[in-house]
């Protein structure tokens, strides 16, 4: 009989949620889009793999992929509008990427949408979220796997590789709705975008990297751009960072991913971060006083040594030109409400100090150590 | 009926002896999980693992309570209905947080089906198994629960942050205060293996060292929450079954995934047997039975079904609500032969 028992035990090891059913029997969707209207519509937009002969080509929307979409009233009607109008049931567990159009990611129940996303069954926590400077259906349907067979794949990657290249936040649907609005460190984005594959845009002379995506001079087989960041001020989107914006973030948060920057002569200089900045919060006096120090490592090419001084005034610039960015924007995707919640023992006092309009008024501080090596 | 405990040679006793502590231990881990998901994270949120630290004399004192309870002989028959009934909620905790994870993990799933049929498999195993079964599986499911658990807490190590344990009392002292006091009800049942007959005696630090080190595991799984979710969030609107698979849920590893969702729903399993087969021994000790009748496991398991089956709010509400008072009941069941033996030792003496 213990025996018995012990088997039953060992069959929980078989519990982990798979089912059992063909893939011709239901739609995987690996893209989810999210539109909206001034109306309070709402637009949904699914991509799903298809094992159908004549969708494996271009006319398919990409290779064997197809797209679905459904509107209504609010989030649970276009749900139930894209079930009914779906040939299959739609299974969300392996979604990639869940796609806002700009309307829908600046709507005040933002929040509210993302819970709703989450709340489906069975629904890929893990997936990214990407806003989308422009309507998400456009976004969805340019995906498509450019290297390998399949998109999930192909997605999953690509977002892997540019965050690891520090351009774009490493975040996911758990992440952004643990802290948005709950956390401690608003949420930052993927920001994406279609870019003009015929024209590339206009160069910042300054920095090719302080650009937003759609206006990247850059060609490639996919239309698809993801550089940069959707800001978030605890309720909603509320603005944009460039891809060099992105970077800098990346460096105060100790990221591997190297910064490079051009000196004037035109070598460039490959900037990492020893560790995370050190970020303290001075509440005590008002305006509150934000402080960033931050220790960088700075590779040169041999014989270009860099002027440290005039680089360590160029990147403390750019730092509190993003704080002052972020700031405006009211996202603390820095993590200053960290360093400030330390301060409080209760839930009780640290609501009382009412961070939002304290960290939107605070001063900021910035210290910099270069240190250059050859090499 | 199975076979009587006296039979066993003192080594086997033993042996027997500190299966069942570890059987506890693992019980107490499996309670103090399912009252994180229940109550702590929703009341109490980040500073949980204080409340759980809280909680730790109420398992000394009742262990040393019980032993000394056990060395006055077996419990009075009126007094067995008593750590029945604490065990009973144990098992209804239990299986009430494992129907919660099963309709988490399967949402398609016909949960009252599902519910039967592990109430049918259960009670069926349970009602036949030897007295020495459970034990045994314990001392196996060490090795099968615990590396999984440190691996799951170690993949969360890189997802969360330190800054999500402040502010440091959470909500205020007193809700860290009433979670340590509810808490401590998870922790009743811990001394059960002192009153169950056949126990052998072995020395306090023998019984004592898995409880601590279960709820030692119970302080860090708050502490791994802590560090995984902020405050708000942590005791934001969300089921049991994901609280129970908070981990899982915040980790993108799919290895991760599949340890947790089989670690608990084991750990879970584990828990509803014991709790059923002690109430069951209890049951026995109350009609007068030497060893526990395995009619009265396979009927207190269709006992719990409907709580389970059923899921709803009022449910939880009124388990929420009588979780805490177990620690009165054993507390009851423990000190009362003491209690009773003093009282007849001053009688003695003013008849003298």
């Amino acid at each position: 009989m213990k025996r018995l028992l012990a088997m039953l035990m060992l069959c929980a090891l078989c519990l982990c949620g798979c089912v059992s059913r063909q893939l011709e029997e239901e739609l995987l969707v690996i893209v989810l889009g999210v539109d909206a209207d001034a109306e309070q519509n709402i637009l949904l937009t699914v991509k799903v793999p298809s094992s159908a002969a004549e969708n494996k080509g271009e006319a398919g929307g990409g290779s064997g992929y197809l797209l679905f979409s459904a509107g209504g009233h609010g989030f649970a009607d276009a749900l139930a509008m894209l079930r009914s109008a779906a040939p299959r049931q739609l299974n969300f567990s392996q979604v990639r990427e869940i796609v806002f159009g700009d309307q829908a990611a600046r709507r005040a129940d933002f929040n509210l949408l993302l819970a709703q996303i989450d709340a489906i069954p069975r629904f890929r926590c893990s997936a990214a979220v990407i806003v989308c400077r422009e309507e998400a259906r456009a976004f969805a349907a340019a995906q498509k796997p450019d290297l390998g067979v399949r998109l999930s794949r192909y997605a999953d990657v690509t977002l892997s590789d540019s965050a690891g290249k520090g351009f774009t936040p490493n975040i996911n649907l758990c992440k952004t709705l643990r802290d948005l609005g709950t956390g401690f460190e608003d949420p930052l984005l993927i920001l994406g975008a279609l870019g003009n594959e015929n024209a590339p845009g206009e160069m910042n002379p300054e920095n090719v990297l302080d650009a937003l995506p759609g206006q990247l001079p850059r060609q490639g087989a996919s239309a698809i751009e993801m550089f940069g960041a959707a800001a978030t001020d605890g309720v909603c989107v509320s603005g944009y960072l460039t891809g060099y914006e992105m970077a800098l973030v990346h460096l105060a948060q100790g990221g591997d991913s190297a910064l490079t920057l051009r000196q004037e002569a035109g070598v460039p200089l490959h900037i990492t971060a020893r560790a995370p900045a050190r970020l303290t919060a001075e509440l005590q006096r008002s305006p509150a006083l934000l402080r960033m120090e931050l220790t960088c490592e700075v590779h040169y090419p041999p014989g270009h040594p860099p002027d440290a001084e005039a680089l360590k005034a160029t990147l403390e610039g750019d730092m509190k030109a993003l704080l002052a960015r972020l700031q405006a924007l009211r996202c603390d995707g820095m993590g200053f409400c960290c360093a400030a919640v330390r301060q409080f023992l209760t839930v009780r006092e640290w609501e009382a100090l009412g961070w939002r309009e304290v960290y939107a008024a605070a001063e900021t501080e910035i210290r910099v150590t270069v240190t250059c090596r050859e090499g | 009926m199975t076979a009587a405990f006296p039979a066993l040679p003192d080594d086997r006793r033993a042996a027997l002896t500190r299966d069942r502590w570890l059987l506890s231990a693992l019980n107490l881990y499996a309670q103090a999980a399912v009252g994180l998901s229940l109550y702590l994270y929703g009341s109490v949120s980040t500073p949980g693992y204080l409340s759980v630290f809280l909680s730790v004399p109420v398992p000394v004192l009742l262990v040393l309570l019980a032993e000394r309870a056990a060395g006055m002989g077996p419990l009075p028959r009126a007094l067995c209905l008593l750590p029945a009934a604490v065990c009973l909620m144990d098992a209804q905790l239990a299986f009430f947080a494992l129907c919660a994870v099963l309709a988490d993990v399967m949402p398609d799933l016909n949960l009252p089906l599902a519910a039967a049929a592990y109430t049918a498999a259960l009670g069926a195993g349970l009602g036949g198994a030897s007295p020495y079964a459970l034990p045994r599986l314990a001392r196996l499911m060490v090795f099968l629960l615990i590396p999984p658990a440190l691996f799951c807490g170690a993949c969360a190590l890189g997802h969360g942050n330190a800054s999500h344990f402040f502010p440091l009392l959470g909500y205020g002292p007193e809700s860290i205060l009433r979670g340590g006091v509810w808490m401590s009800g998870a922790a009743a049942s811990a001394c059960c293996p002192h009153l169950l007959p056949g126990s052998a005696k072995l020395p306090p630090r023998a019984a004592l060292t898995p409880l601590l080190l279960a709820l030692l595991m119970g302080a860090l799984t708050a502490a791994v929450s802590a560090w995984l979710m902020p405050v708000y969030a942590l005791s934001g609107q969300r089921t049991l079954g994901w609280r129970m698979l908070l981990v899982a849920h915040m980790t993108p590893s799919v290895p991760c995934w599949s340890l947790a969702v089989a670690g608990v729903l084991m750990l879970l399993l584990l828990s509803v047997c014991a709790g059923v087969r002690r109430a069951a021994a209890f049951l026995g000790g109350f009609f007068g039975k030497k060893s526990d009748p395995g009619w009265a496991a396979a009927a207190l398991m269709l006992l719990l079904l409907p709580a389970g089956a059923l899921q709803t709010a009022p449910i939880r509400d009124f388990l929420i609500q009588a979780a805490p008072w177990r620690t009165v009941l054993m507390a009851a069941a423990a000190a009362a032969p003491c209690l009773g033996r003093r009282h007849g030792q001053s009688g003695r003496k003013d008849a003298a």
